[in-house]
């Protein structure tokens, strides 16, 4: 009887051990890709703010998004949140496997990954769905290139105590080194002021996550979220006051109005819908390496500029989903090069390309 | 004699359910369609391709109100009144959505996601409705025309002057259009989420608070709104319902400071969903569940008062 008992009570130790919290390691945010191995230059495209709804006409937004891939025939595809408002499974599902299905014009499956917008929760189904379904897309953590593998993302979101879900690290790799990072951060929905909801900013927790993660490992890297910084305002100020040099900045802020953040003046403040607090993320990114400070959320900002050294770009919004400006959605892409170099300026290694529904497309601002 | 069940209040909670869900999710759209405020939207933009949508939803909130008015009309000729008037009207709307549907669809102007995608009938549910509405608008209308003759019998009095029952038929009716949205948000929740979210059991007062709308009209309809009902057992029921309804609020709003403190985050977590009029037209968190707190809890102590208050004259004399 005894001999039966043991190996029972064994199992139920083991089990008891296994239901312990395991500890999550900078490891568990990291997924690689070896394409560094076989291209000297990878190029990444952005896509932003989908806004995908249930009055979406799928078919039309996947044709479009196609067009867009195949005018752009990126390696990587990172959307910058808010791919949907308002909409439903079969919304979210719909994006996905779009985004997982796409290849580049060599046959290669293209790797995929989405930050969170502050609207990706607001809709009808499960708070955590848009999470859980990006995960069943990420389930191969060192993807060989050109290998196909079940799902494509390079998302990461392990259940740790860090605010926000989408805090991941791309890791590209030649085989053996890593060469370039891309880090995915979410800048979270919304917090409350007084009685208000404004924008949420990236939390302190997070920015130490960053911090270790890039101390980790020190290479050139891009980082990708949704709701821009306050120095995005600084940028621009700084460029309409001429104190940027020409040829390091561009673009539009046409937005009319903005919310909370650095913009205490009622008049001629810039159209930017900003975090509700400046933090120290822009100066850890700087201090560690990183090249490239991407976000979305305003649907008609296009303005970029080489700021302190760190190009400070907005996406390009793809597609006409909630407004839009016909003259400006697309996608924004830059190439990074093995070497480590990567030139900030609009068309030498960072682009816009701008498509519309009739597929007219320009790059860079001028016709193609 | 075995009592004959009734049915027509079933059907009635059925539908409203049904008027619920679509309503929670017409809201949605319709907030997408103006563009929310709270991102600059350009308003209206989605309207010259889905106003049949429109249509069929004030469609579906009229025939509730009517269906309500047939199950419990004040008086015989009333009942004959609303099915000859309302007949024609909703007939009426209902070809009225028959015939757009089909010239847009045959003129190319309906692409097929442009109606509601969610719809198991896709494209087709809007005519469906129309012809379903025109059908049963004219079979209202030729039933009472036929078979309905004058009948004086009075079924329940009518209480106050006529600016009084105006007022109370109006904020009734608004009350319920509210509480329809609150209602298919609470059924929607239900059938999409389960409970493995992050932040559920911070979630359950929310819940409970939503809740409050559908409870208060169903209190309302089976105790306070009923006539054959003995004096005595009505005020017992209204004081259990009032009692009822007043822990729920007093469980929800200790529970709710409990996840503030413990998870401060929660309601931006995962409450945008539940809140899109808030979040996204006014910017104000939860203004809805902070009105059925308001409106149940001060119906459920006015209703403890009045049950409390006759037993004290009695005392005195």
């Amino acid at each position: 009887m005894k001999k039966k008992i043991l190996p029972i009570l064994g199992l139920m130790a083991l089990s008891l051990a296994a239901c312990g919290e395991r500890e999550v390691t900078l490891k568990d945010y990291e997924k690689t890709l070896d394409i560094f191995a076989y291209k000297d230059t990878v190029r990444i495209m952005q896509i932003a703010d989908l806004h995908w709804s249930m009055n979406t006409d799928y078919q039309a937004e996947k044709r479009y998004i196609t067009k867009l891939v195949a005018e752009v025939d990126p390696d990587i595809i990172i959307s910058t949140g808010d791919n949907v408002l308002g909409g439903d499974v079969t919304t979210y599902r719909e994006v996905f496997s779009l985004l997982d299905g796409l290849k580049n014009s060599s046959g290669k499956p293209i790797y995929w990954a989405s930050v969170w917008g502050n609207h990706d929760r607001s809709g009808i189904y499960n708070p955590d769905f848009p999470n859980d379904l990006q995960l069943n897309y990420a389930k191969t953590k060192d993807f060989k290139y050109g290998e196909e593998t079940k799902g494509h993302s390079f998302y990461s979101s392990p259940e740790d105590k860090v605010f926000g879900r989408s805090n991941f690290v791309f890791s590209l790799t030649d085989g053996s080194n890593t060469i370039w990072r891309l880090y995915g951060v979410d800048s979270n929905t919304d917090t409350y002021s007084g009685n208000r909801y404004v924008y949420d900013h990236i939390h302190k927790d997070q920015i130490e996550w960053f911090e270790k993660e890039a101390k980790d490992v020190v290479v050139p890297s891009l980082t990708y979220f949704h709701i821009p910084l306050w120095e995005t305002v600084d940028a621009y100020r700084a460029a309409q006051a001429g104190e940027l040099p020409e040829g390091t900045y561009g673009g539009e802020i046409r937005e009319s109005d903005f919310t909370a953040g650095p913009l205490d003046e009622k008049d001629g403040q810039p159209g930017v819908y900003i975090a509700d607090e400046k933090t120290n993320f822009f100066d850890v990114c700087k201090e560690n390496g990183v090249k490239g400070i991407f976000n979305g959320h305003d649907h008609i900002n296009d303005f970029h500029a080489i700021y302190k050294d760190v190009l400070l770009a907005y996406g390009i919004k793809s597609g006409n989903g909630l407004y839009s400006d016909n003259d400006m959605i697309g996608a924004a892409y830059m190439e990074i090069h093995k070497d480590g170099s990567f030139d900030g300026r609009l068309g030498h290694d960072f682009h816009h390309c701008l498509m519309t529904y009739d597929g007219v497309v320009t790059i860079d601002g001028g016709n193609k | 004699m075995k009592k004959k069940f009734n049915y027509l209040p079933l059907i009635e909670a059925i539908f409203y359910v049904f008027v619920a869900i679509c309503f929670y999710r017409f809201l949605w759209m319709f907030l997408i369609d103006i563009g929310s405020k709270h991102d600059g939207g350009a308003p209206f933009y989605l309207f010259p391709t889905i106003y049949p949508r429109y249509l069929l939803m004030a469609l579906h909130i009229y025939a509730l109100f009517v269906l309500h008015h047939l199950i419990r009309p004040y008086s015989a000729e009333g009942r004959r009144k609303t099915c000859l008037i309302n007949g024609i009207i909703l007939g009426a709307l209902g070809l009225l959505l028959l015939i757009v549907c089909i010239v847009k669809i045959a003129t190319g102007n309906a692409p097929i996601d442009s109606f509601w995608n969610i719809s198991l009938m896709v494209v087709f549910d809007c005519p469906v409705w129309g012809a379903l509405y025109a059908f049963f608008g004219a079979l209202m209308f030729f039933y009472a025309k036929k078979y309905m003759v004058k009948d004086e019998t009075i079924y329940r009095e009518k209480k106050g002057n006529i600016v009084l029952r105006f007022f109370r038929a109006f904020g009734a009716g608004a009350y319920t259009v509210f509480s329809l949205f609150y209602s298919g948000d609470f059924v929607s929740s239900i059938l999409t989420f389960d409970h493995s979210f992050a932040h559920f059991w911070s979630m359950v007062p929310i819940y409970l608070i939503i809740m409050l709308f559908p409870a208060s009209l169903i209190f309302y309809e089976l105790v306070y709104n009923k006539e054959n009902f003995d004096y005595v057992a009505k005020k017992r029921w209204q004081l259990l319902s009032s009692t009822i309804l007043l822990g729920v609020i007093l469980v929800s709003i200790v529970w709710l400071l409990i996840a503030k403190a413990v998870d401060p985050d929660f309601l931006t977590e995962s409450g945008t969903a539940l809140f899109p009029i808030e979040h996204m037209l006014f910017g104000i968190p939860a203004v809805g569940p902070i009105i059925a707190l308001l409106f149940v809890g001060v119906a459920s102590c006015l209703s403890i008062v009045n049950f409390i208050k006759p037993e004290k004259k009695e005392e005195a004399e």
